[in-house]
């Protein structure tokens, strides 16, 4: 009941201070429009030509298999399943007028591929797997119970490997443009329709050349989680400036029923905040996210945590509410440029090869130490590259982990300092 | 507890404000209604009671402060300066307020306060404290009565220069019971006043050239009980 009240309470205090609006909704669209004026129309890496190496270790069908599968399979039995898609690869053009070819494919051996991007003279390298045939005839064994075909291979683990330099992010674009090939040209054997083996050149590129606001637009809606936490840091200690924790205190409520509803409130506006921005992103702006929408809405929801540990941290630190919106509010653009919601940020290199299981860098960066910074990788791999949350794992642990830590010091010196003083 | 700080939500109505903190006492909706309907016509707040508490001018604002700190009916109500900054109407409305309190409802109030007048006129019993020490605990008559009998006397002078003099001339009056110099002034006690003045006035203009500019006779209040009690230096 006391939670209730105090989430009434703070709801209609929401909705009678226009404020609150501008700061939570409007304000983060005003940076939507911004950055989508900027940068709507421009995409990254326009209709420029990726250059790529395909280096094929295939060793294709066996010899002892190619009468069984012959002649309903024919092209990819002949040469091996990678070299189809090599040949698939180097075909796809843009859906200009010119048919601008998508990949530029060199030939480069597969010694030379590290000097060949640390160069420029690549963006990524595609290396496939001696087994990769097998793998394929594997797949349509396990679609077909195992039995479709005598002496078809099981168990067969191979990966293709892509190379890139990690510290460039639009090498991410090619890689999504193969992957999303390879995957269609799977699906399309898996499918039954074993022959011939077309595939719709215009499907496989609808929507993988994100523009430089599709990159943004990611960070922004993360961002947008900052700005609340300038909002709600002058909400907290315009409560406490106003007398509601001496009420508080000298009532029946218990603090932890007022922190409780405090969370319950403020986390429904964010979800609340990102259903609208993230409608108004895709409906006014033309936000263009490939992933799942449902994965992106719940990377969102997870960054609010490190919103509460700021949110606590400005509510142990100041006494003034228009202090904490003031310096909240200045600070969210030192984070928002430290997290790489505006732009690419520098190695700062901290520690090397520690960081593996995540989906960017394996170093440890300066930047890791900022809570957002992974919620930001984790929503640009969903959004822009199609990857689901469990590929996204790493950067959520480490968002959950440091966010958490940082909250729970908050929440400490909050209640310390709030809820144990005099009055 | 009514607190000093005026301690509202701005953007509630009256009736939220009320009903906010019934809930955090847990009051039952029931009870809380009944509470909150009763104090909002006992303070004179009906006609407001939708307003948001941004719109109430100071003096609503203080009434509202005030009932917030009792709408869950406690027996023992501590009240922290309660007037301040209030009109003599709302002043007024406020004291009989919490006279019936006590007197109609049987609450103890604790009352605190530096206006020496709210707690003459509150208060059954009366402790001055002075720098967090406990200086004296009697009912507001007796500590009148404390400082002495008679009426108390304040003469100004046509010259502040002259003031010494005058004290000293005084000094041996028979009908000064007590004499102190007060910043610009003689302050002075005896018995039925009024009838000694023309003395007094007298013994003052033996000094060439000083005459009586005004004169005030009244009774010693508790004011003046407390400035007995704790000197005339400035309070931090």
């Amino acid at each position: 009941m006391v939670i209730q009240a105090i989430m009434k309470k703070n709801f209609l205090e929401f909705y009678r201070n226009k404020i609150s609006i501008v700061l939570l909704i409007l304000f983060p669209l005003f940076f939507l429009f911004i950055f989508h004026t900027a940068f709507g129309n421009l995409q990254i890496g326009g209709v420029d030509t990726y250059s790529i190496a395909l280096i094929n270790h295939d060793q294709g069908i066996p010899t002892e298999l190619k009468d069984t599968l012959q002649p309903s399979l024919t092209s990819w039995v002949e040469d091996g399943v990678a070299a189809n898609i090599s040949a698939i690869i180097e075909q796809v053009t843009y859906n200009d007028s010119a048919h601008t070819p998508i990949f530029s494919v060199k030939d480069i051996s597969a010694d030379a591929i590290d000097n060949a991007i640390k160069n420029e003279e690549i963006a990524v390298a595609v290396v496939f797997p001696e087994n990769y045939s097998l793998l394929v005839l594997n797949q349509i064994n396990l679609a077909y119970g195992n039995q479709s075909i005598p002496g078809y291979p099981t168990a067969v683990n191979a990966t293709i490997e892509f190379i890139r330099d990690i510290n460039n992010p639009l090498a991410n674009i090619p890689i999504a443009i193969i992957t999303q090939i390879i995957d269609t040209f799977h699906n399309t054997i898996l499918s039954g329709d074993r022959q011939g083996l077309t595939i719709d050149q215009q499907s496989v590129v609808r929507g993988e050349i994100n523009s430089v606001f599709d990159y943004i637009a990611s960070g922004l809606l993360v961002f947008a989680t900052v700005l609340a936490a300038a909002y709600f840091s002058a909400q907290l200690l315009a409560d406490e400036q106003g007398g509601t924790m001496m009420r508080i205190k000298i009532s029946d409520a218990r603090p932890i029923e007022y922190v409780s509803a405090f969370f319950l409130q403020t986390f429904l506006l964010v979800m609340i905040q990102q259903v609208i921005l993230l409608f108004c992103a895709i409906i006014i702006f033309g936000f263009h996210p490939v992933g799942s929408l449902f994965v992106g809405y719940i990377i969102l929801l997870l960054s609010s945590i490190p919103m509460y540990a700021l949110v606590f941290s400005a509510g142990s630190i100041f006494r003034s509410s228009d202090t904490a919106g003031n310096v909240i509010g200045f600070s969210s653009s030192i984070i928002g440029f430290a997290s790489g919601i505006f732009t690419e940020m520098p190695s700062l290199v901290l520690a090397r090869n520690v960081m593996q299981f995540r989906s960017g860098s394996p170093d440890l960066l300066l930047w890791d130490l900022v809570p957002w910074t992974h919620a930001v990788n984790a929503i640009r791999v969903v959004f822009l590259y199609d990857q689901s949350l469990i590929d996204v794992a790493g950067d959520l642990v480490l968002l959950v982990v440091t966010s958490v830590i940082w909250l729970a010091i908050a929440m400490y010196f909050y209640m310390r300092n709030t809820f144990r003083r005099d009055y | 507890m009514i607190p000093q700080e005026i301690v509202i939500w701005d953007d509630l109505t009256v009736q939220e404000n009320m009903e906010y903190v019934a809930s955090l006492y847990r009051l039952p909706a029931d009870q809380a209604k009944t509470n909150i309907d009763s104090l909002i016509k006992e303070i004179h707040l009906e006609d407001k009671r939708h307003d948001l508490a941004k719109n109430l001018s100071g003096g609503l604002k203080r009434r509202l402060n005030i009932i917030m700190g009792l709408v869950h009916d406690p027996e023992i109500i501590v009240c922290d300066e309660p007037t301040p900054g209030l009109d003599p109407q709302s002043r007024a409305l406020v004291w009989d307020f919490i006279r019936d309190l006590s007197q109609k409802y049987g609450k103890t109030v604790i009352l605190t306060t530096h206006f020496m007048e709210e707690a003459d006129r509150l208060s059954d019993i009366v402790a001055i404290m002075d720098h967090g020490k406990l200086l004296v605990v009697d009912t507001p008559e007796n500590l009148r009565q404390s400082i002495g009998e008679g009426d108390l006397v304040e003469i100004h002078l046509n010259d502040d220069n002259l003031l010494d003099e005058a004290y000293t001339k005084l000094q041996d009056h028979k009908s000064v019971l007590d004499l102190k110099l007060v910043s610009d002034m003689l302050q002075l006690r005896c018995l039925n006043a009024p009838s000694k003045l023309a003395s007094i006035f007298n013994r003052i203009e033996e000094i060439e050239g000083l005459v009586v500019k005004d004169v005030k006779i009244r009774n010693a209040t508790l004011e003046d009980v407390f400035i007995h009690l704790t000197g005339r230096e400035l309070r931090e």
